[in-house]
């Protein structure tokens, strides 16, 4: 059984599906088979006809061999008749002799006894009165008692039938005890009187002498039967005597039914008998040949077998001749069928080779080219499939790397992003979005449900309720495009705006949703710091304002009510309005300062100073403001000149800027220290106040703008608390470096460092 | 001294401050001065001002927070209060901010002079 790989079957039928056609075959064996079959099919009138042939001869031959018993049967008769006849003849002449009619018994006696010497045949000659009783015999002696028949069966039929008698019982002779058979013929006067009978005992043993000489097979018995008991008078070979016996029943039946016939018939000691029998005229007798089958038949027997044999031997020669010329026809179509198994396996390279010189030979070379045929389209066809799969194996990879490419953009994004389909389940979601919620969102599995990340989500927001409400409305409203803050607490506090809109297909069907979460957390922060700037910008603005403004106020309307003013009030009043107008000045320049370094254009007009010089005069300027705080202001600054080339109003707005800080978050009594020092390269200023310190991780915030006001620790601090931011613009803008560090015990120490030729100093 | 109302100001910036002071002394109040919310605290627990005139922007404490602990202690008592803003923040009105007068800064002195003197009345004194 060939089975085909199913793809090279689906491939095959694919292929051939266009122009199917079937050819039509029905089950049965072989074609082998039927060549076989159909060889002896021919042969077989010859071998019936020399069957039937050979059948007849052995019935032909059966029949010969009964007839040859039957003519040894009828043989036998004619000899027993013409004994018979003999006998009749022999006493119908002795009847008429004067003697034998009116002779005294002894001259009777006498001429029996010279006759009989005569003739050896006859043991006895005798004559037999009407009485019965014997009148002269052959063998009569002197004193001899004379014999009495008249009981005899034989001369009671004789006297009844007054004709020539045969007896039918065997009889012993008396003296030499041999069979014999009596005869009696009628013995008539002139008047056709009947006088007497005359008889003769015909020895049987004349008769066996006879049947001695018949050709006879092995083991056949030839015997003198009186036919109506099947009494045996005699048979041969001799020895055998059997008087008194009869033959089988069913002999004694077909005798007494034909004169003449041959029965088959099986004896008492099992022995099967060939039985020929033949009537003797004028005799109550027949002649029986029985033969024994085995002999008989042995020659028929032995050409059955032959015949037998012979046939079979025909057959088998005929059957031999048949499978080989078979074999020989069927080869061709064995090998086509092969082929065509072997193409159905898919071997589309196999031929068949056919040299029958017949149309197997053309069909065997049609079925190579269409072998051929198929390969070449199958070549073809995997060709087709190669390209084509190659082609797809392009497609796909270029597929992956624009997904991986697509996937490598939505992992760096700074957004969160998460793509719901239409049937609410997760198609993507990046890793981002479960970071800004502090956590997994994604249960395990393929394409999660939206309400399952919405269960995560709602732990970690601020206000799960409205979330959660927001989102139903979103996704009830598929084309719906939103913009929404969500508060997350857990693990930390950050602020997330979520843009969610409809995802829609080439052709405007609804896919899904998208949604897009951004930390504006620190955005937010920046803009609340904004505001606050503003808000403390305008009130450090307005505060000298409100002053100037308020005693404009009073001076006017004491000059419009005519009053006369204090020459020392005036004076005090006009110098405050001087003093907060430029407050109010320094403040804007902060401002611009501020404007211009976040736009990289402050610019230094540097000239060669005394640093040593201009930080004395910084500390004098600061005293009086150090006096009301009840601070110390201890210096440490060398005597001598430390000259180097800045920016003498930047560097002095720098060390205003730290000494102001310092008495503003120093508590009143304590030391503020200032200390200048020179070095090889540069100048190491340094600012120590005794503060309440400053966290590390806050040092940077301190030299950021509009930072201090969100400050919840330090709370409102008058200022715009822009100095560190530009003190740190100026100094970097020469070349130096700002700095802080906890002071020794308590307090902050900011440091600055400038080079001594600042950049762009020639 | 007696029939002055007595009148709390309550400014971080010390120019003002003396200001807003003279203004008012020369009105006739009796003024006290704070420098922030801790110092008015300190003023309440003496003396209940008739009005108290308060910057919100103060270091140490600030006008807000001074407020809640005021009405908290209990030391607000009839006290008006009048917030001098320098920024118009929409978290801050009379209303949420439980003041009795908002005055923006740069205030005029007859505005502030008359809010005073409606206080004054109403408070009774």
């Amino acid at each position: 059984m060939h089975v085909l790989p199913r793809e090279a079957g689906a491939e095959l039928e694919g292929a051939l599906s266009p122009r199917r056609a079937r050819t039509s075959f029905r089950r049965g064996r072989s074609l082998r088979s039927k060549l076989v079959g159909l060889a002896l099919l021919t042969l077989l009138p010859a071998l019936l006809l020399g069957a039937i042939d050979s059948f007849a001869f052995l019935v032909h031959e059966r029949e010969a061999v009964q007839r040859a018993a039957l003519v040894t049967a009828r043989l036998a008769a004619q000899h027993a008749w013409e004994l018979a006849r003999g006998t009749d003849h022999f006493l119908d002449a002795l009847s008429e002799v004067e003697t034998v009619k009116r002779g005294a018994p002894e001259q009777r006696d006498q001429l029996f006894a010279a006759i009989v010497s005569r003739y050896p045949r006859y043991n006895a000659i005798f004559f037999i009165g009407l009485d019965g009783q014997e009148q002269g015999l052959s063998t009569h002696q002197p004193g001899q008692a004379r014999l009495d028949l008249s009981q005899r069966p034989e001369f009671q039929e004789a006297l009844q039938t007054r004709s020539f008698t045969i007896g039918r019982q065997p009889v012993q002779a008396p003296w030499t005890g041999e069979p014999v058979v009596r005869m009696l013929a009628p013995v008539l006067d002139e008047q056709s009187s009947l006088l007497g009978f005359v008889g003769a005992g015909l020895k049987l043993l004349r008769l066996q002498d006879l049947w001695a000489n018949l050709e006879l097979p092995m083991g056949t018995a030839v015997s003198l039967v009186e036919r109506n008991q099947g009494l045996v008078f005699a048979r041969t070979p001799q020895g055998e005597e059997r008087p008194g016996q009869s033959v089988a029943a069913e002999v004694v039946e077909a005798l007494r039914a034909h004169d003449g016939g041959t029965h088959e018939y099986r004896s008492e000691d099992g022995t099967e008998w060939l039985a020929a029998f033949a009537r003797i005229e004028d005799t109550p007798w027949a002649a029986v040949v029985a033969v024994p089958a085995e002999v008989a038949f042995a020659d028929w027997r032995a050409a059955l077998v032959r015949t037998a044999a012979l046939l079979l031997l025909a057959f088998v020669l005929a059957l031999g001749l048949a499978r080989a010329l078979a074999a020989r026809l069927a080869a061709p179509a064995r090998a086509l069928a092969a082929g065509a198994l072997a193409l159905a396996a898919g071997q589309l390279q196999h031929r068949v080779v056919v040299r029958s010189g017949d149309e197997l030979e053309r069909v065997a070379d049609q079925f190579n080219a269409m072998a051929a045929q198929l390969e070449r389209e199958r070549a073809l066809l995997e060709e087709r499939v190669a390209a084509a799969t190659a082609a797809q194996a392009r497609l796909l990879a270029a597929e992956r790397e624009a997904r991986a490419d697509l996937q490598a953009v939505l992992g760096a994004v700074e957004q969160g992003v998460m793509l719901v389909g239409a049937d609410g389940r997760v198609r993507f979601a990046n890793p981002r979005l479960s970071e800004l919620f502090g956590g997994n969102l994604l249960p395990a599995g393929d394409r999660p449900n939206r309400g399952q990340v919405v269960e995560r989500m709602r732990e970690r927001v601020a206000e799960p309720e409205p979330f959660e409400q927001r989102l139903g409305e979103l996704y009830g409203q598929p084309r719906l495009v939103a913009h929404d803050t969500v508060e997350v607490t857990d693990p930390t506090a950050r602020t997330l705006e979520r843009y969610s809109a409809p995802v829609y297909t080439e052709d405007g069907q609804v896919l899904g949703r998208i949604e897009g979460y951004t930390d504006v957390t620190e955005l937010r922060r920046l803009e609340r710091l904004r505001e606050e700037f503003l808000t403390v910008a305008a009130h450090e603005l307005r505060t000298p304002l409100a002053s100037i403004h308020a005693l404009a106020q009073l001076l006017l309307r004491n000059v419009e009510a005519g009053k006369a003013i204090d020459p020392v009030r005036l004076r005090r009043s006009l110098s405050t309005i001087l003093r907060q107008s430029q407050r109010l000045n320094g403040l804007v320049l902060d401002l611009l300062d501020v404007s211009r370094l976040r736009q990289d254009r402050l610019e230094l007009r540097p000239a060669l100073a005394d640093l040593a010089a201009l930080v004395r005069d910084a500390v004098e300027q600061v005293t009086p403001i150090a006096e009301a705080g009840q601070h110390r202001l201890a210096l440490d600054v060398p005597a001598a000149p430390l000259q180097g080339a800045w920016d003498p109003a930047r560097v002095e707005q720098v060390v205003l800027n730290l000494l102001s800080n310092a008495l503003r978050f120093s508590p009143p009594g304590t030391e503020v220290r200032v200390t200048l020092a020179g070095e090889v390269d540069g100048a190491l200023l340094s600012v120590a106040d005794h503060g309440q310190g400053i966290p590390p991780n806050e040092v940077p915030r301190l030299f950021r703008p509009f930072e201090r006001a969100l400050d919840p620790l330090t709370r409102y601090q008058a200022g715009l608390g822009l100095g560190l931011y530009l003190a740190r613009g100026i100094v970097q803008a020469h070349g130096g470096r700002i700095w802080a560090e906890p002071a020794e015990g308590q307090g902050t120490t900011f440091y600055v460092w400038l080079p001594l030729g600042a950049r762009g100093v020639r | 001294m007696m029939e002055l109302a007595a009148v709390l100001v309550v400014e971080d910036d010390p120019t003002l401050r003396e200001v807003v002071g003279e203004l008012l002394a020369e009105e006739g109040y009796a003024v006290q001065q704070a420098a922030n919310g801790l110092e008015a605290l300190d003023c309440l627990l003496e003396q209940r001002p008739a009005v108290i005139v308060l910057d919100l922007m103060m270091p140490v404490m600030d006008g807000w927070e001074f407020l809640r602990q005021a009405r908290e202690r209990g030391l607000l008592g009839s006290s008006r209060v009048v917030a001098l803003t320098a920024t118009r923040m929409t978290r801050d009105s009379e209303r949420s901010l439980g003041v009795d007068a908002l005055v923006p800064k740069p205030f005029d002195i007859p505005a502030l002079l008359s809010t005073l003197a409606r206080l004054r009345v109403v408070s009774g004194q």
